[in-house]
């Protein structure tokens, strides 16, 4: 096997095992990191996830550690989320502001103690939230490539799981576990669409806990799935992305291009204090990221409504096995119930789509 | 709920006892309410007090000129009715050249224009059309200055100063090319008008003393219509009050005692005191609380909104834009006690009143400039001069004098070595530089104190111990200034307002920054009928 880590730019903590199984030496750049794009093809990943399990390189992600008596009320006041009235083992999925109410970023928090959280995000925006604890009693580390995390999908995703010997999964979407299980601590995470589970490991234990996995499923035909799949699994799910589907404010080119947690699909407590509450207060939603599907393939551009302008595509995949193009698409309030006909553009001409539903309805899982 | 001690309750509790506290304490008071000021070290004052460098040679021992004072100030607390007086006012500089052909650079156009031809004519004759356009880009500037930032006037579109730049030329004639012109340096505005190298560089020195910027950086050419705008329509310009800065001091203590301020001295802040996110009070060092729904705080913003509890309501892109606030001193103060008046070379004995600038090129700013971002000092550091007994005569008695030098481009902390074997280089190094204007002058040196950059943090009583409070950039002033959503006074911890020199419109010893913050606090309060 040709060795391929000096191939990658930033290798994950799984990288000795996943450049050994990518037979097509395809990557991709994914927030900082280098990750496998395609393993052997889409399809025959996609066909593992429907039929089977699959494991998958989720360690590229932003890790943030924060520890101390003021961790909770330091995350509920720099996040939309209260996070103080979380149980260890709850895990929510928050937004943070800026001054002005426009988002920043989103993430899950992880509460592992009564002084211990943890937020993995996609967006780099450590020395925001560093910056911000001044006067208050936390530490905050950067965990960022610290962590390997293995995504563990399909429809055998729980039977490997028992097999490898993780007993006591969490049984709700969101409930973190960490179940004593020799030679690595690990904390295992029911993911937020409930489909699967994501297990997280200090770095160099990772790949210990993905060679067992790998060992023990072989009799259940375990593939691994790489981003690409991921991706367009990300989209059938309607699960938006910052930095593709949205732009957090601190990046957006232009003020008219950041969002407020409304727009966003989330309803902060107007009665809490958090940093931007008085303006998120005062902000009306006059945008919606919806989900849209067409016959054909979409590709990223305007959305008419009625033959007027009405939003724009900002991610969009052909799902094989439902034979239906998905997009995920900001449209204008007034003309984002589901449902509604738009018109928008494909490879070979004008193309007809629909709204199927909200993108943050489901309240999705990292991707 | 909070217990009160008998006496320790107010409507009001202003920390600091500088210019800008007593100031804003006294228009407070004036409102009818009840004011009492906190002032950590065993005297107010702040950076404006007098002391005695050695029995017999008393000194404004940081600040030793006073204004442009806000009239508006001066008027409403009567000081010269508290015993105010200044022995000299509309004080002129003169930037000394080591030959004796020095350039007087005052109200007085043709003056300085005659003074200058003995070096360029060329520049003698550029001289009053260049000025003249300062001073009429520093009229608009003038009400700007009056004036909260945001204000209505920064958003006129016509006669408001920042529209003069859309504008190809308004309508009273100005100089809309040359509005476009300020936010460049103001070396290169300088280096495209004239040749004479000691102009420039006293020119330049003016425009950016106390800020920690090289004559070659953006927007401080802004800084010398800012300096020109502090002085219009102001008839005593820099003046010296008689018995030094420390008497302004003593005037504003009456004036505020007359208007029933209360004062504390020994009295430092641990922190605020909060009552449900709302300031309640504030505890001192002795562990007493003081109580008051208000504070308004003349300390630097970085003190009182990142030191003192107020942190952990301030919103996290403030915070984190204040901690960006440069506020870094770079400037010592050296005071000398001098056996007789020294000579000055070539120079008449009617400017030895004047603000005596030695800064002999913009090249010698920018060798300072570098020296001090390596943690040093050069032997190019500028400095400004006055001889305060010249025409204050109880200062000092039987011939002696006092030199107040205040020395430009100093770091707080000295890269290499400490500043406790530092004074002494200091002070043999500006013997050495005076020298060269007045031959016998380190011979006449009977003592000398130096006030650190640090030691002047300490006075200030807060961190930083900058001149103006901070650095004075395009990006620190107006409606930026200390940071944005922070310029009008107010802030967002409910009942805390700022009075200091780090708002706007600038640092220096005039008492706008007061009055508009007390202006700000009846706005949010309202006064007592």
């Amino acid at each position: 096997m040709t060795d391929l880590t000096t191939r990658a730019q930033t290798p994950t903590p799984l990288h000795a095992r996943t450049a050994e199984l990518c037979a097509t030496n395809s990557w991709a750049a994914q927030h900082g990191f280098t990750v496998p794009n395609v393993y052997s093809s889409e399809r025959e990943e996609l066909e593992a996830l429907a039929s089977r399990v699959v494991l998958s390189d989720l360690s590229a992600r932003q890790c943030w550690t924060f520890d101390g008596p003021d961790a909770g009320i330091y995350l509920s006041f720099a996040t939309i989320t209260d996070v103080t009235t979380l149980e260890p083992g709850q895990t929510t999925r928050t937004l943070w502001c800026d001054d002005q109410g426009n988002a920043r970023g989103d993430g899950t928090i992880v509460r592992f103690g009564k002084d211990q959280f943890e937020l993995t995000t996609s967006v780099r925006d450590f020395a925001w939230m560093l910056d911000g604890t001044l006067g208050f009693e936390v530490k905050v580390g950067n965990a960022t490539g610290t962590r390997a995390v293995i995504g563990v999908k399909g429809r055998l995703a729980s039977s490997l799981l028992s097999v490898a010997g993780f007993t006591g999964a969490p049984s709700n979407k969101g409930e973190v576990v960490q179940p004593t299980w020799r030679p690595a601590q690990i904390a295992l995470m029911r993911d937020a669409t409930g489909e699967g589970y994501e297990l997280w490991t200090q770095a160099d234990d990772g790949v210990v806990v993905w060679d067992r996995l790998w060992r023990s499923g072989a009799g259940l035909g375990v593939s691994p799935m790489g981003a690409a799949a991921l991706e367009m699994q990300r989209i059938e799910n309607a699960s938006p992305i910052a930095g593709i589907d949205w732009w957090p404010a601190q990046l957006s080119p232009d003020l008219r291009d950041c969002r407020s947690p409304l727009d966003l699909g989330f309803t902060p407590d107007r009665l809490r204090c958090f940093n931007g509450a008085d303006r998120v207060a005062r902000a009306v939603r006059s945008m919606r990221l919806v989900q849209v599907c067409a016959d054909e393939a979409m590709i990223l551009g305007g959305l008419t409504a009625r033959g007027a302008p009405a939003g724009t595509v900002t991610s969009q995949t052909w799902s094989e096995s439902r034979s239906r193009a998905f997009a995920l698409a900001w449209i204008k309030e007034d003309a984002a119930k589901p449902g509604t006909q738009l018109m928008t553009s494909g490879s070979r001409g004008p193309v007809r789509a629909e709204i199927i539903r909200d993108a943050f309805s489901k309240l999705p899982g990292l991707v | 709920m909070r217990s009160a001690a008998p006496g320790m309750d107010f409507d009001i509790i202003v920390i600091g006892g500088g210019v800008n506290g007593l100031v804003c304490a006294t228009l407070l008071a004036q409102a009818k309410r009840r004011v009492v000021v906190l002032e950590a070290r065993d005297r107010i004052g702040g950076m404006c007090v007098s002391g005695d460098i050695s029995v017999g040679h008393r000194v404004s021992t940081i600040a030793h000129l006073v204004g442009p004072f806000d009239p508006a100030v001066l008027k409403a607390l009567r000081l010269q009715k508290h015993g105010l007086q200044f022995t000299a006012k509309k004080i002129d500089s003169v930037a000394l050249s080591p030959d004796g052909r020095h350039i007087v650079l005052g109200d007085d156009l043709r003056h300085t224009a005659q003074s200058l031809s003995a070096h360029s004519p060329a520049d003698a004759k550029a001289w009053p059309p260049f000025e003249t356009k300062l001073r009429r880009a520093a009229q608009h500037l003038h009400r700007w200055l009056h004036e909260p930032p945001g204000g209505a006037f920064e958003h006129s579109a016509r006669g408001g100063f920042f529209s003069g730049r859309n504008s190809a030329r308004s309508a009273s004639g100005f100089d809309a090319d040359f509005a476009a012109a300020l936010d460049r340096s103001i070396a290169e505005l300088l280096d495209h008008e004239f040749a004479t190298p000691l102009l420039k560089g006293a020119v330049a020195f003016d425009a950016i003393i106390g800020s920690a910027l090289p004559p070659r950086a953006m927007g401080t050419a802004f800084l010398a219509v800012l300096r020109r705008a502090m002085e219009v329509q102001n008839t005593d310009g820099h003046a010296h009050p008689q018995g030094g800065a420390g008497a302004l001091i003593a005037a504003l203590a009456r004036a505020a005692e007359a208007a029933g301020v209360q004062t504390k001295i020994n009295a430092r802040v641990n922190h605020f005191l909060f009552d449900k996110g709302h300031i309640a009070g504030v505890e001192i060092t002795s562990g007493e609380a003081v109580y008051a729904p208000t504070i308004v705080s003349s300390l630097d913003p970085v003190t009182t909104l990142l030191a003192l509890g107020a942190e952990r309501e301030l919103p996290l892109g403030l915070k984190r834009k204040l901690k960006g606030f440069r506020h870094q001193g770079c400037l010592a103060k050296v005071n000398l006690a001098l056996g007789a008046m020294p000579t000055f070379k070539g120079l008449d004995k009617r400017h030895l009143k004047d603000r005596l600038i030695i800064c002999p090129s913009l090249g010698h700013l920018e060798r300072s400039f570098a020296s001090y971002e390596q943690g040093g000092f050069s032997s190019d550091v500028a400095m400004e001069i006055t001889i305060p007994s010249t025409h204050d005569t109880t200062l000092t008695s039987s011939g002696h004098h006092v030199l107040s030098a205040t020395v430009f481009y100093l770091p707080s902390i000295l890269a290499t070595g400490s500043w406790d074997t530092g004074k002494a280089d200091l002070v043999g190094m500006i013997g050495a530089t005076l020298r060269q204007y007045a031959p016998d002058l380190p011979d006449l040196v009977l003592a000398a104190d130096v006030y650190t950059p640090a030691d002047i943090d300490v006075i200030a009583g807060g961190t930083g111990g900058h001149w103006h409070g901070g650095d004075l950039s395009l990006d620190q002033l107006g409606p930026l200034r200390p940071a944005a959503g922070l310029s009008r006074y107010a802030t967002p911890v409910a009942g805390l307002f700022l009075c200091g020199a780090g708002t706007h419109p600038c640092g220096g010893v005039t008492g706008i920054n007061a009055r508009l913050g007390a202006e700000a606090v009846l706005a949010h309060v309202g006064a007592r009928p």
